[in-house]
């Protein structure tokens, strides 16, 4: 087909972080944030056997790694937002550039969340 | 009977004619009368004030889509706008922006018709039927509720003054197009999706929208276009993956 776009995959991934922002952060704030936190037994007790606090919580590699892919969800989401956003307010640029200065600038803060992830 | 109050309500109109080099805001003072509309404002300046005042309207009930301007800076039908409103005023009349002004608050459509032209808005049939009716083309409710909403379009424009993907690119074919396209792709009698594919499925097509639904929030008759972007823009991709991973499942 002439002409056809490939934004769909841009378009994709937005959309997934879109729906991964809306439905696990509030989840994820709520039990990390506030439960793990405050030591609430549900949240450190079921995961870490009684070790305390948050800390507990990120030694479970699974739990690390459902963090950073969501993380870095929401990152693209973001990235794709503001990439149409500067587009909007007239901000000239060719396409190309804007393109890789906002997705690879998730794909760096992707990167990073991933190491510190890693080394917790 | 309208209700005579003895108040003026002072109008800023955008003036511009062809020979002008530069456009100019005149100053008109209205009576101001509760049951009147900015489009009853303007036929008075025009019939008691200023004759050279040029404008379009025609129904002057929200159905033929042509006095849209820009009310103190927010795209509306003039003939729904109440000048209670903007009390106390001055009311800013402007042409809808994001199109070319030929002369005062006319703007060309041309474009506009150029794109609607191009996603094909009726009705499709691939046996070329249309031409030879014979039958009815029978469709349930549910089927008929599918599109109803996107057929509601009075081609006001007011969308693509509210567009702002529509004030950086002539080329994108804008809500009221694109939801006229996917009025007719939901359309059971309509066999025409492949034919308009082309020209919906490329940048200037669904992927420019950047679904701000500004053109949803000032259509006056909540035809929500951005949805109708946002569902065609769902088949779009799935359209895409399948041509990318499962090329054998596709008839072009």
């Amino acid at each position: 087909m002439r002409g056809r776009s490939h934004e769909p995959i841009w378009w994709s991934a937005f959309g997934l972080g879109g729906i991964t922002a809306a439905l696990f952060v509030p989840v994820m704030i709520f039990v990390v944030g506030i439960g793990g936190a405050a030591g609430w037994d549900a949240v450190t007790g079921a995961l870490a056997h009684g070790e305390d606090g948050i800390g507990a919580l990120f030694r479970h590699a699974p739990v690390r790694a459902v963090l950073g892919l969501i993380l870095a969800l929401v990152t693209v989401h973001a990235a794709h937002r503001i990439r149409h956003t500067l587009i909007d307010l007239h901000v000239h640029a060719p396409p190309l550039v804007l393109i890789v200065a906002s997705y690879g600038a998730a794909a760096v803060v992707s990167a990073l969340i991933a190491i510190v992830l890693a080394l917790f | 009977m309208s209700t005579a109050i003895d108040t003026m309500v002072r109008f800023e109109v955008f003036r511009y004619q062809p020979d002008w080099d530069e456009p100019t805001y005149q100053i008109y003072d209205v009576p101001y009368r509760e049951d009147w509309v900015v489009l009853d404002a303007l036929n008075y300046i025009k019939d008691t004030i200023d004759g050279s005042l040029t404008y379009r309207w025609s129904c002057r009930m929200g159905v033929c889509g042509s006095c849209g301007a820009m009310v103190n800076g927010y795209p509306k039908l003039t003939c729904a706008a109440f000048l209670s409103e903007y009390l106390p005023g001055p009311i800013r009349v402007e042409p809808l922006v994001n199109f070319n002004v030929e002369r005062d608050l006319v703007t060309s459509i041309d474009g506009f018709m150029e794109k609607l032209e191009s996603v094909q808005p009726w009705i499709i049939r691939e046996d070329g039927a249309t031409d030879d009716l014979k039958s009815e083309y029978l469709q349930t409710p549910a089927q008929h509720s599918a599109y109803q909403q996107f057929s509601m379009c009075i081609n006001c424009l007011l969308c693509y003054a509210a567009c702002p993907v529509s004030s950086h690119s002539e080329e994108f074919i804008g809500p009221a197009a694109l939801a006229l396209a996917q009025r007719y792709n939901l359309d059971t009698r309509d066999e025409g999706v492949e034919q308009r594919r082309d020209v919906i499925l490329k940048d200037e097509g669904i992927w420019e929208c950047s679904f701000v639904g500004e053109c949803s929030a000032v259509c006056p008759k909540h035809v929500d276009p951005a949805g109708a972007i946002q569902q065609a823009k769902m088949t779009g991709a799935i359209d895409y993956y399948r041509r990318l991973l499962m090329p054998w499942t596709v008839k072009s």
